[in-house]
């Protein structure tokens, strides 16, 4: 029995499922620094970057 | 249960079990317009599927089905092959360490956005106050 196309699904769900959520959490801080950096500019919101 | 992709197993279903508890949480926290009460009734719900961790824990050893009982356990050595063993571990820590990533990374976006709501808040009151 070739278990090979059960083993690629499983890694191909897996790098999918983790990478959406890496690139929506990054998408969300990119935008809310942008919307933070509107409403009060004195607040340091760089991404990575202490205040 | 190797070489198949599914069968009743008894930890297969306690971790579908679990499974579909995560489906459930997910979807009652999101199922109030009021973001606390979704909150609290999340919270309600996961007291509750705390119940299936020790299940999954120790359905191996309750029920003889098909899967085979804890390969590594706290009083003696591990019955995997290094080989395996190793590749196991290395991997469960990397697992974690990202899963870390992403809690911090979510939690920091939160934040933020929490912040927006403040201050948009804010100058809404502020705005009322001045007409």
């Amino acid at each position: 029995m070739n278990h090979l196309p059960y083993i690629v699904a499983a890694y191909a769900l897996t790098f999918v499922v983790t990478a959406s959520f890496a690139i929506q959490a990054w998408l969300r801080t990119a935008q809310a620094t942008r919307r933070l950096a509107e409403l009060d500019p004195r607040v340091s919101v760089r991404p990575g970057v202490a205040k | 249960m190797w070489g198949a992709w599914w069968v009743w197993d008894a930890r297969m279903t306690s971790v579908l079990v679990l499974f579909f508890l995560y489906l459930g949480h997910i979807a009652l926290v999101r199922a109030f317009d009021d973001q606390q009460r979704g909150y609290r009734a999340g919270a309600i719900l996961a007291l509750v599927g705390v119940v299936n961790l020790p299940i999954i824990k120790f359905s191996v050893e309750w029920w003889n089905t098909l899967h085979q009982a804890a390969s590594i356990t706290m009083s003696g050595a591990p019955s995997m092959a290094p080989a395996l063993l190793w590749p196991l571990l290395v991997s469960a820590i990397g697992f974690n360490l990202g899963f870390a990533a992403l809690v911090v990374a979510r939690l920091r976006a939160a934040v933020m956005e929490r912040r927006i709501r403040g201050l948009l808040l804010a100058r809404a009151q502020a705005e009322l106050q001045n007409a």
